[in-house]
């Protein structure tokens, strides 16, 4: 379970002081697929910071699992996100000096993993995302969906049980679109992880449980529960 | 159609650390450079004016130095009244036996330097027509009183007027402080022994000075000593005869520029890298203006400007630092001590000189067109479109 | 794939800038490689040429102004905590050209092999040289140095004493084992002797240059000195006694000077890397900035980020260390059999393995110095900032 209770944000620019969330509370259930969904500015990837670990509310709780992240240091937040947090980003940002498997064997850098134990993790992972073929290729050898691919694989190779993703179909054509939905779907279905995305694409609504709006810093509808079909 | 240079010099102001942290390795190879070429410089300044062109030098066959030499005195007095030496209005000849000998002086810093001693008859202030008093008084003949040079009063302990020295069996009082431009003859100590030979009849003179008389024929007086079968000495002009103690400055100017190179080198290395980044970081710009209708060219030249323009930041910051060290040189320290081939210490002022100057700048203008070059070349061969896309 | 993978694979990155970086490093260390074997040059050879328990006796103003009597020796022989005493006297004949100089003494071959163990002479050999009386022994260095073989006959002309010229047949060489016996040509003081009779009349005989003598322990050193130069402080040929260390060092010191401002060369030589370096580091790490967000997002520590970027420059610096001090040490080792009358005794231009590990040491320096703001900046980069500013 995530929860946000009564979280501000405060940004300073110049003089001003921008209110990039202004007292959102929020749910999230463990294995539920999510989308945060609003205008550019609305604050949904400022939201997304905080529930990742990234960025601390400048008031209000933020809690993932048993975990309160208010005043953990930024080492502490780290070796958090390492264990728990697995990112998906818009433009994939894989290493370039490193093939696919290297690509997913970084994050199991930071664990007491042997070194042919990270490289099992790896391909594990990349088997997943139906990646297994391609593992020595560099990213620029691959194309957006792929390398879309292989950094799921990284989010999901420590096993995190929180998955977030930062517009992850805002550079694919709408084919690779529905690929990557459908594997952050399965994600959550088959391996019960708890999925958060930020998304302007209107494609997201068929495959996530739940969609949460946001604009100019408020949350206005609370959650829609959505309907499958 | 070139592009101008404001372009250039924007694009190194934007990149103020980077620019910085180049013009700065080339500044200090420029300071490096400059440093040991105006030692060069103030070694051989030194050496050259000291000696003059209308005095020679008489020393033994085969000695290097007045260290080295020996002469008898039957050898002095057959030279002496050679025809073309010029003479007082006395009628004396302006010929000055000197007994150098090389004591070691402990420096006001708390070494030990080897100085050069000059015993000379009345005579020698009158051959050596360019020592002038800045303290003091001149020596009254054989009563054993000493003058210091300059440098050498500022150098050594006890060398200050009133102070004495011991040489041979006798005390000598210090009664004046002579300059003389800035020439050797300032790092020395100059005692009036008097008549040379009765003091010191066991080793006659090292070395003798001679004034050639005005319109003589040199050469011809040089000649006529060396031919001398009865005394076995050689005369050159003290002009060739400080060039030879000049060797330490040749030596030392190589090695400046075989230094100075292998140190540009590595600059070059680190200009090459900043401009590479350069037309790395601005590929999309490059593309932009190639589309507008600039010429690879243009392109080419704007780029090796740039970095011309870099170096002659670091040649700039380069001297302004050298001529800051070299005045701390020069003022604090009060120059260099140096040993001659023949174990004497003259004291060096550094000396910026038109050649180093210009040395240092063909050397930091090298470094920019050849670390511009090759990322200049890169820039020129992109292709408009790939350029255009990198944006 | 392990942490190491990462780092091989962010420096093949932009291959030509790694490779700029580590050639500038290399040419600036075999720089400072060259510049520091000067100063340690100066001091290994006191310390291979002195031993604690050897002193030098020799004139007030020191060796190159005057001699002192040879009747000191059996003085000094008879003082309590003198064990052996021998003495030498400074011929300065020439062979080939002046500026070909080495040091060659008259010597008392009976007490030489005593006083001068270190020179490890063969005893069958000083056992000839106390015999013969023309006999030499030569110093490794200048017997390579003209071509000179044993059993060789060669003649040294134009002596100060005189312009004496001598003739010796060389029997022995010394083991180049220090600086002072590798040049080193010595013959027997009777010999010289015998040539300078017919001067006599002038006072030639009976003076010495030097005496050395070996005390019996190290806590008798100053008592010996005090009661060698009381002995003779009010005659007319006053000493100065001190061990073998100090007369060398005071020889040495007039390189001081250049020793200091080759010194200063040497620490601008560094600086210019730093900042070459630095300007690479902080480029290479600019550039990357977006990945560095990427590895601090998905849980790298402060700590690891900035191991993994200063480890780069690390490497850099220690490559590039290497590829400068390997080429130096064989480059400058070649050179050592050239002689140079500038240099003087520095002119055995060794790098010792001292200088090799010193200048490695100061490449991983310039990397760390190089690398650590900007991988400090990197590792504190504020992730959310940073992310945002990708997308």
């Amino acid at each position: 379970m995530i929860e946000i209770h009564q979280v501000s944000r405060l940004y300073r620019r110049g003089v001003d002081e921008v209110h990039a969330l202004e007292d959102v509370s929020l749910q999230i259930p463990d294995g539920t697929f999510v989308a945060l969904m609003g205008p550019s500015g609305s604050g949904k990837s400022t939201l997304l910071n905080l529930i990742a670990g990234l960025d601390q509310p400048t008031s209000g709780v933020v809690k993932v699992g048993a975990q309160n992240l208010n005043g953990l240091s930024e080492d502490q937040l780290a070796a958090w996100r390492a264990a728990h947090v697995g990112f998906i980003f818009q433009f994939y940002n894989l290493i370039p000096v490193l093939s696919a498997i290297e690509n997913v064997e970084v994050p199991l850098l930071l664990t007491r993993l042997a070194k042919a134990d990270r490289r099992k993790h790896a391909e594990l992972a990349l088997s997943i995302v139906g990646l297994a073929d391609r593992k020595h290729h560099l990213p620029n050898q691959l194309s957006g969906g792929e390398q879309q691919r292989v950094a799921i694989a990284r989010a999901i190779v420590v096993d995190p049980e929180l998955i977030v993703a930062d517009e992850p179909t805002g550079d694919l054509d709408a084919k690779n679109a529905d690929d990557i939905l459908s594997l952050l779907r399965q994600l959550k279905s088959e391996f019960h992880k708890t999925v958060v995305m930020v998304t302007h694409d209107p494609r997201a609504i068929r495959y996530v449980d739940q969609t949460f709006h946001l604009e100019q810093g408020v949350l206005v509808n609370g959650a829609t529960a959505v309907e499958h079909a | 159609m070139a592009l101008p240079l404001k372009y250039n010099l924007r694009s190194l102001f934007l990149r103020k650390m980077t620019t910085l942290a180049t013009a700065g390795g080339i500044a200090l190879v420029v300071l490096v450079t400059l440093l040991l070429l105006s030692l060069v410089a103030g070694l051989r300044h030194m050496l050259i004016s000291t000696g003059r062109a209308d005095k020679l030098v008489v020393l033994r066959k085969g000695a290097s130095s007045d260290v080295m030499s020996f002469i008898t005195r039957d050898a002095y007095q057959a030279i002496r009244y050679l025809p073309g030496i010029a003479q007082t209005p006395e009628g004396e000849p302006l010929v000055s036996p000197e007994s150098i000998s090389q004591p070691l002086l402990p420096t006001k810093a708390g070494g030990q330097e080897i100085v050069l001693m000059r015993g000379v008859t009345p005579i020698g202030f009158q051959v050596h027509s360019n020592v002038r008093l800045v303290a003091g008084r001149m020596p009254n003949p054989s009563v054993n009183e000493a003058i210091v040079g300059v440098a050498a009063a500022r150098r050594y302990q006890g060398l200050e007027v009133g102070d004495s020295i011991l040489f041979g069996n006798y005390k000598w009082n210090i009664v004046g402080t002579f300059s003389s431009n800035g020439t050797a003859y300032e790092s020395e100590v100059w005692l009036d022994v008097g008549s040379l030979f009765n003091n010191d009849a066991k080793r006659g003179c090292s070395g003798i000075r001679l004034v050639v008389a005005p319109g003589a024929d040199q050469e011809a007086l040089i000649r006529r000593i060396a031919d001398d079968p009865r005394i076995s000495l050689l005369a050159q002009s003290e002009i060739a005869y400080y060039e030879e103690q000049a060797v330490g400055a040749r030596v030392l100017y190589l090695l400046t520029l075989v230094l100075a190179l292998i140190m540009g080198v590595g600059a070059v290395f680190g200009a090459m890298n900043t401009m590479f980044a350069a037309v790395t970081h601005r590929t999309a710009e490059i593309g932009a203006l190639r589309a507008i209708g600039f010429s690879r060219r243009s392109i080419l030249a704007s780029f090796i400007t740039e970095s011309v323009c870099l170096s002659f930041l670091g040649y700039l910051g380069g001297v302004m630092l050298g001529v800051c060290t070299i005045f701390a040189i020069n003022s604090l320290l009060q120059g260099l001590a140096f040993q001659l081939p023949s174990f004497s210490t003259v004291v060096v002022s550094l000396r910026i000189s038109p050649t180093s100057l210009l040395v240092a700048f063909g050397l930091a203008i090298f470094m920019g067109l050849v670390g511009g070059f090759f990322p200049a070349r890169r820039a020129a061969r992109l292709q408009v479109t790939e350029a255009l896309r990198k944006g | 794939m392990s942490t190491w993978t990462l780092i091989r694979r962010n420096l093949s990155r932009n291959r030509l800038r790694t490779i700029l970086t580590t050639l500038a490093i290399a040419f600036s260390i075999f720089l400072v490689c060259a510049v520091m074997t000067l100063p340690s040059v100066r001091n290994t050879i006191l310390e291979r040429s002195a031993n604690g328990l050897r002193l030098v006796t020799h004139h007030k103003y020191g060796v190159s102004f005057d001699g002192i009597p040879l009747a000191y020796v059996q003085q000094i022989r008879a003082l309590p905590h003198v064990t052996h005493v021998t003495h030498m006297t400074w011929f300065g004949g020439m062979y080939a050209e002046p500026k070909d100089f080495f040091p060659n003494y008259a010597v008392d071959a009976e007490t030489i092999g005593e006083v001068l163990s270190d020179f490890h002479i063969d005893a069958a050999i000083l056992e000839e040289f106390k015999k013969r009386r023309d006999s030499a022994l030569v110093g490794e260095r200048t017997m390579r140095k003209f071509g000179w073989k044993i059993g060789q006959e060669v003649t040294l002309r134009d002596s100060p004493w005189f312009n004496l010229t001598l003739s010796f047949k060389i029997i022995g060489e010394i083991p180049p084992d220090s600086a002072m016996a590798a040049t080193i040509f010595l013959f027997p003081r009777t010999y010289f002797e015998e040539a300078l009779k017919p001067y006599e009349a002038f006072g030639a005989t009976g003076e010495i240059t030097m005496m050395m003598l070996m005390v019996d322990a190290p806590e008798n050193v100053p008592g010996v000195i005090t009661a060698i130069d009381d002995k003779f402080r009010n005659s007319a040929t006053p000493t100065v006694t001190e061990t073998q260390y100090s007369f060398i060092a005071t020889y040495l010191s007039s390189f001081d000077s250049i020793i200091r401002i080759v010194m200063l060369v040497g620490f601008l030589v560094v600086a210019a890397i730093v900042l070459i370096a630095a300007n690479t580091a902080a480029m290479s790490v600019r550039e990357r900035i977006g990945e560095v967000a990427v590895l601090k997002t998905i849980g790298f520590r402060r700590r690891i980020v900035f191991t993994l970027l200063l480890s780069e420059a690390l490497f850099i610096a220690s490559i590039g260390g290497l590829l400068g001090a390997g080429p130096a040490y064989f480059i400058l080792n070649a050179g050592k059999s050239s002689w140079s009358p500038f240099l003087g005794p520095l002119a055995m231009f060794i790098m010792p393995v001292s200088v090799m590990i010193q200048s490695l040491f100061l490449a991983v320096l310039v990397g760390m110095l190089a690398g650590v703001i900007p991988s400090r900046g990197a590792a504190r980069l504020n992730v959310a900032t940073a992310l945002r500013q990708l997308t």
